[in-house]
């Protein structure tokens, strides 16, 4: 490694990095916070109690745990920075965007397209058949389709115009890979590890997105995440350069 | 150089007249001329589509969004972030300086920030889709045979490639040797700076092991498989 890269350099959009640096906790008298930050609790509307299931019933449980984790460090993240649920983003479109980002690795939305946008089609599909067809289908599309896509996350203009779910639901996805405890009010992350275990965690996700590469090339287009993984693991696979690509257009640049 | 550009299609208001000079102030003659052509194959994609300028899509914006959308590989635009999301802000920043309503510029935003994402910014609305189909389809692998006879050449006379795709890749890496946080891994400047400098990225697993961890890798053995 590169080792004048600090690692919150390498990392500059990877989902997640926003909320390492989040404002501190609201000063003392906004202790309605640590309700928000402290529990395990789920949204419990229709739609979600039926992702929930879903995820139950489509995912093993390294992936199910890791979207269910994810909902809920982004809540408590999201609250360290004084938003709450209700008041500042719509925790049901939070919730629904953490607990089917990664529908894309499992058999059931698989179409031969990278897993970011098989599962941003899943979940659109699944909203509109349960009747939601406003702007909440197109912040869920976004939040998933986008959610490797590094430093729009950080974009303050992104940031700034996007539905708030879709950034704290990418700070949720991205403590649980590459946070670490410190992003979390003291002792949470080991409560929320408690009733839902890693289970191999990011070891797990990077075994299923390789997995895919290497059945169906067309889900591990080069210069994407899943891509990069899959020449990573395998260098010996065929892996197009800028070059290459160009090479085979014929404007003779 | 003239702005009438023959009898060659671009669309005439004065806020296009002034993004593209403002485009070809800032870039590089080769990226300027990219941006340009990259205008005209994504008016004719659309039309290969059906899809008619001033009726499926605002004809002004697709412009102001190919125009821009290498604005980042500019100096003047060459700031903190990947080129995409410096050009986006930049493009933007302009727009609405020079009197584009707030919500119009929005869609050059996304049409400049998402076109590395061709698999995303193909299924937004033209004004954003078409950017990215243009100007990947100035640099391949389609070619100039999938046009109309001649058209190239026309377009060419107008706008040479001066070695397009090559002047891209050079301004995309060296904008990253001089600042390595432009070029995060897993993105398109990131795989560039990658392949010319031939250094290890870090992978995934080292990503996922630095401190802070969840220890995701502690004690595991890869089974031989994988």
């Amino acid at each position: 490694m590169n080792p004048s890269l600090p690692r919150r350099t390498l990392l500059a959009g990877l989902a997640g990095a926003a909320a390492l640096t989040a404002a501190p906790p609201p000063a003392s008298g906004e202790t309605g916070e640590t309700t928000a930050s402290g529990d395990l609790s789920f949204p419990a509307t229709p739609i979600a109690r039926e992702a929930h299931r879903l995820v139950g019933d489509a995912q093993e449980p390294y992936l199910r745990n890791h979207s269910l984790r994810s909902f809920l460090f982004g809540r408590a993240a999201a609250a360290q920075a004084g938003r709450r649920p209700g008041r500042d983003y719509d925790a049901e479109v939070m919730f629904l965007i953490c607990v089917l980002h990664d529908m894309g690795l499992t058999t059931r939305a698989d179409t031969g397209q990278r897993f970011e946008l098989d599962g941003a089609d899943f979940a659109a599909r699944f909203l509109e058949e349960r009747g939601i067809t406003d702007r909440r289908v197109d912040t869920v599309w976004d939040g998933i389709a986008l959610h490797t896509s590094y430093g729009l996350h950080r974009s303050p203009v992104f940031t700034r115009r996007r539905p708030p779910e879709i950034t704290i639901a990418q700070d949720g996805i991205g403590i649980d890979l590459t946070g670490g405890p410190d992003a979390l009010p003291a002792g949470y992350a080991d409560r929320v590890h408690a009733a839902y275990p890693r289970h191999g965690g990011a070891r797990a996700l990077t075994g299923a997105i390789v997995a895919q590469g290497l059945a169906d090339p067309r889900k591990a287009p080069p210069m994407t995440l899943p891509g990069e993984v899959l020449h990573q693991r395998h260098p010996e696979l065929p892996y197009v350069t800028w070059e290459s690509i160009l090479d085979a257009g014929g404007w003779d640049d | 150089m003239n702005d009438t550009f023959g009898d060659l299609p671009f669309p005439r208001t004065e806020l296009a007249l002034a993004a593209m000079r403002f485009a070809r102030d800032i870039e590089d003659r080769a990226i300027f001329n990219h941006s340009m052509r990259t205008y005209l194959y994504a008016r004719f994609l659309g039309e290969q589509e059906g899809l008619r300028p001033g009726h499926d899509y605002d004809d002004e914006l697709l412009f102001l969004g190919c125009v821009l959308h290498d604005a980042g590989l500019s100096d003047h635009g060459n700031g903190d972030q990947t080129f995409e999301l410096d050009g986006a802000d930049l493009a933007t920043r302009f727009l609405i300086e020079h009197g584009l309503a707030p919500e119009k510029a929005e869609i050059v935003w996304d049409a400049i920030a998402l076109h590395l994402y061709s698999a995303i910014a193909g299924r937004k609305r033209p004004e954003i889709a078409l950017v990215t189909a243009g100007a990947g389809f100035d640099l391949g692998p389609s070619g100039p045979h999938t046009l109309p006879a001649g058209y190239a050449d026309r377009v060419h006379a107008v706008f040479p490639r001066l070695h397009a795709a090559a002047v891209l890749k050079d301004a995309i890496v060296g904008q990253a040797l001089g600042k390595p946080h432009k070029a995060p891994p897993f993105t398109m400047p990131g795989e560039l700076l990658r392949q010319r400098t031939q250094e290890t990225w870090p992978t995934w697993e080292q990503l996922m092991t630095l401190d802070p961890t969840w220890h995701d890798y502690d004690g595991y053995q890869p089974a031989a498989t994988s």
